[in-house]
């Protein structure tokens, strides 16, 4: 299936600014693919390019390499103002002079639609994201959820080839978070805009994506969907970035086609899945990757590894251990902590890993 | 490759690539050209032919050494005192927490929007051969020579504290006063905080402020005009040769001898010490906690306060009660005859300069605003350049640009020489940095993103400016409408040298009115000058508040 949106080779140096001969590559020669109607996150750390690699195919960044199609049109070329994009800016950037409305109708006026067609648009979009009646306030009277919301309204009354959205979410607290990550998520369902949507927050990108580009020092390090990603992360750095990883040293002992049985170092076996087309062989060393939450108490003499307890954690909903075993430090997570009895404190414990949450990669 | 891109880019805009070539443009002709002019007119004696012989004849000739020198010490000494006055007041109203702060700080912004000579006549009003206080109160038994040096170094401290108190309050706000409180609580004493914290952090600030302090000193014309009696300065001597002798090209030699040092001290404020500042202004003045200083050092630092706040006022009200004079120094009864004289005689004068700044404002705070913009938010080759250049003549003295214009147009084809044009073209380019700074400045805190958004809405980067970032510029523009009107209304140094039968100044009229002894007079003209600046204060502030979409955002709040 050919790709709506395609980025080739893209590179990006930009002048370094702490001293004028040198260049920092941004973005150094990544290439993905977005679907029509597909919402991708690129995620990762700050620095790794992702911010300007939504900003050049927004068109405010003029790409050093490579190229950028939308809808198989070649746009390097195309200022912002004539790309079929929509950005939803992480400070929002709204006219500050200008009310709720005139924000919303400002780019539809650009685009020398008739009068009351505009208004029409711009109330219906009001509702769509549930901000009628505020129409005649000004961006100054909001609060950050609601600024937030005309955002969101300004960019896709556009309706926009791609929606670019440049973590959107970032300036608003806890709570509302959440609450705005959800709404997007229906919001996205119902529109299906074809987006991009950049992020650090991997709990965002999980949520929102029909699949998530991670990056890592203006390169990517794999793309995949958010299930595969957590569950079959290529190499250690996307298994500690997305979502909490125990790592232990191992071997692999026997390899299939999807799946092998590891080694540990204290010579106990387990089983572990492995993606189709993985390139594992026997005897190879590698990194085991435990997800804290598949990890359970038991007795010693059935566990994968023992250790003793060092600190316990209660949050409500879940609680999380430090237990210490000969091959660090590791976290296990218990939810719905009251309905089981769970050990204190310099206890010697034996520790199980469930097979779901057991992910290998390569040892660096 | 890179470059490349860009400039298609900017082709692919005809409106912003317009723009960009029209300020260039501009710049070049009105700026650098007469510069440039003055400096072929120093290397030409005999009117052919290029050499050094001028600059031979202004070092070794007493004549034309000892002005370079005088004008150097006094800039040295003005500089040097007005800092540290600056500083104290600055330091009393940010850090000491007297009373009557917003009064002090009113009081101190008068020298700057008044025209540039009422302080040298209000002292020859006090101190002069007819002087109030030499004549009136002492009887002549104090001789105090105000015509020269010590007269000078007064009435030009004066003038210019307020320039290096405005930095250097902006310098001292910006430190955090929890550093203190840290010097402090490390056990340093008050007296020690101050001079191994507060100092040396403020450092960047004065010496700032000192190189503009002393630019301003050595540019000053109108003050040593009146005032300088023997004491020849750079400014005064190149009018002279030029409009006394008609020795062109030695004006012009003098004209370069009074750039070079102020030249240097501009690149040197801008480009090196700003990049030595250990403040960073974000432009949100964080809440001022100040430690409750003592009793006595309160009590010293408003005394100090008032006692200099007390002359300014002393110095304005000498100006202004001797505005109703029949004859200062020999007749004090009151009349109001002076200022029948004004609006009778004097009408042209007011008229002419009212027209001639009404029009160049508006040309000078837009095209201020244009350069602003190109300059802080576009990138093209040779952006730097043109910023350089839009805020040069802020460095160049009024007198060489003065000379400039007056040798670069009074041929073809630009023959401008005795036109109202010319005039309102030294208005326009001479105060034209005030509003690409404040222009600059104002981009700088809006956020680019709001821009761009617009971009990605698809408005063109003309529409843009238009509906987005013109809006948001308004009370910079504003602002420096405000400035360019004041000072074209003050102006003297530059423009005397345009000037022509056929359009006359207020400014020039005072002068002429010191010159014949009729001092009343000059007074007279100089509060009516004053009275256009409050009413243009109160204008400003009337349609700031009718057009700044704050207002408006207050308004639908209410």
């Amino acid at each position: 299936m050919a790709y709506y949106v395609e980025v080739r080779n893209l590179v990006k140096v930009f002048k370094s600014h702490a001293s004028r001969s040198s260049t920092v590559r941004a973005v150094d020669g990544i290439s993905f693919g977005v679907r029509e109607g597909e919402l991708i996150t690129l995620l990762g750390p700050s620095g790794c390019g992702k911010t300007t690699t939504l900003r050049l195919v927004g068109g405010f960044e003029i790409p050093t390499e490579g190229d950028i199609f939308i809808d198989g049109v070649r746009v390097n070329d195309q200022p912002p103002n004539a790309r079929p994009t929509s950005m939803v800016f992480q400070s929002y950037a709204l006219f500050p002079h200008m009310t709720v409305f005139e924000n919303i109708a400002y780019g539809l006026k650009n685009k020398r639609l008739p009068s009351d067609e505009i208004k029409t648009k711009v109330l219906e979009t009001l509702e769509i994201v549930g901000l009628q009646e505020l129409e005649k306030r000004y961006p100054g009277q909001l609060s950050g959820g609601q600024q937030q919301r005309v955002a969101l309204a300004r960019a896709i009354v556009m309706e926009p080839k791609v929606l670019l959205l440049d973590e959107p979410l970032s300036n608003l607290d806890a709570k509302l978070r959440e609450q705005m990550r959800v709404e997007l998520k229906k919001l996205q369902t119902r529109l299906r805009i074809t987006s991009i949507y950049v992020t650090h927050d991997q709990l965002e990108a999980m949520t929102l994506s029909d699949r998530v580009v991670v990056m890592k020092d203006g390169k990517i390090v794999q793309i995949d969907s958010p299930e595969r990603i957590y569950r079959f992360p290529t190499n250690k750095f996307v298994a500690g970035f997305i979502g909490k990883a125990n790592f232990l040293k191992g071997k692999i002992g026997k390899v299939w086609e999807e799946s092998c049985e590891l080694v540990m170092t204290n010579g106990m076996k387990l089983e572990a899945d492995l993606p189709k087309g993985h390139n594992f062989e026997v005897g190879e060393e590698v990194l085991i990757v435990v997800r804290p939450e598949g990890i359970s108490f038991c007795e010693s003499s059935q566990a994968h590894i023992v250790g003793h307890v060092t600190s316990r954690i209660y949050t409500g909903g879940a609680a999380s251990f430090e237990v210490e075993t000969d091959q660090g430090v590791m976290t296990v997570e218990v939810t719905n902590p009251l309905a089981l009895s769970l050990p204190s404190i310099d206890e010697n414990v034996g520790l199980s890993f469930s097979r779901t949450a057991v992910a290998v990669v390569k040892a660096e | 490759m890179y470059t490349f891109k860009q400039i298609k880019r900017i082709w692919n805009e005809p409106v912003l690539l317009a723009m960009i070539v029209l300020v260039v443009v501009l710049l070049i002709v009105f700026v650098i050209y007469p510069i440039a002019m003055v400096f072929f007119k120093s290397l030409q004696p005999t009117g052919e032919g290029f050499d050094l012989s001028v600059y031979k004849a202004l070092f070794t000739k007493k004549y034309f050494r000892v002005p370079f020198f005088n004008s150097l010490k006094l800039g040295v000494s003005v500089a040097s005192v007005g800092v540290l006055v600056g500083y104290i007041f600055a330091y009393a109203i940010t850090r000491v927490n007297i009373p009557g702060k917003v009064f002090f700080r009113t009081a101190a912004s008068f020298p700057i929007i008044s025209p540039p000579f009422v302080i040298a006549l209000a002292a020859i009003l006090l101190f002069g051969r007819n002087g109030f206080i030499t004549h009136q109160l002492l009887k002549g038994k104090l001789n105090v020579e105000i015509y020269g040096f010590w007269g000078l170094l007064v009435v030009e401290t004066l003038a210019y504290f307020p320039t290096a108190f405005m930095t250097l309050e902006g310098i001292l706000q910006s430190i955090d006063p929890a550093l203190e409180e840290a010097s402090l609580s490390l056990k340093a004493s008050k007296w020690k905080t101050f001079w191994r914290v507060t100092f040396p952090l403020s450092m960047p600030g004065i010496l700032a402020s000192w190189l503009l302090v002393f630019s301003q000193s050595m540019a000053d014309f109108g003050n040593p005009l009146i005032l300088s009696g023997n004491y020849h300065v750079l400014s005064v001597a190149a009018y002279l040769e030029i409009t006394g002798s008609y020795r062109i090209p030695y004006g012009s030699g003098l004209a370069i001898l009074l750039l070079i040092p102020t030249l240097i001290a501009f690149f040197v404020q801008r480009y090196w010490l700003s990049r030595k500042s250990y403040i960073t202004v974000t432009g949100k003045p964080s809440a001022m906690r100040i430690l409750e200083p003592t009793k006595w050092v309160k009590a010293i630092f408003t005394l100090v306060s008032a006692f200099l706040v007390g002359i300014i006022f002393l110095f304005y009200g000498t100006v202004f009660y001797g505005s109703f004079t029949k004859l200062w120094g020999v007749d004090h009864s009151l009349t109001l005859d002076n200022y029948r004289y004004v609006f009778d005689i004097g009408s042209e004068y007011l008229k002419d300069t009212l027209f001639l700044a009404t029009i160049a404002t508006p040309f000078s705070g837009v095209l201020g605003m244009i350069t602003a913009y190109l300059v802080a938010r576009k990138e093209f080759p040779g952006r730097r350049v043109v910023e350089a250049l839009s805020l040069l003549t802020f460095a160049v003295p009024g007198t060489v640009v003065g000379i400039g214009y007056l040798l670069a147009f009074n041929q073809r084809p630009l023959m401008l020489t005795g036109t109202a044009l010319i005039i309102i073209l030294v208005f326009v380019f001479r105060y034209l940095p005030v509003g690409v700074q404040n222009g600059v400045a104002a981009l700088y805190q809006i956020d680019p993103a709001i821009e761009e958004a617009s971009l990605d809405l698809g408005a063109s980067s003309y529409r843009t400016f238009w509906k987005i970032t013109m809006p948001l510029m308004m009370p910079a523009f504003f602002a420096a409408l405000f400035y360019t009107f004041v000072k074209s209304m003050t102006a003297i140094s530059a423009v005397i040298f345009v000037v022509s039968g056929k359009w006359q100044l207020i400014t020039v009229a005072i002068l002429g009115s010191v010159e014949n002894s009729d001092l009343a007079q000059a007074a007279a003209f100089s509060y009516v000058l004053i009275g256009f600046v409050v009413i243009a204060m109160f204008l400003l502030r009337w349609i700031t508040n009718l057009f700044s979409y704050q207002e408006r955002i207050r308004r639908a709040r209410a």
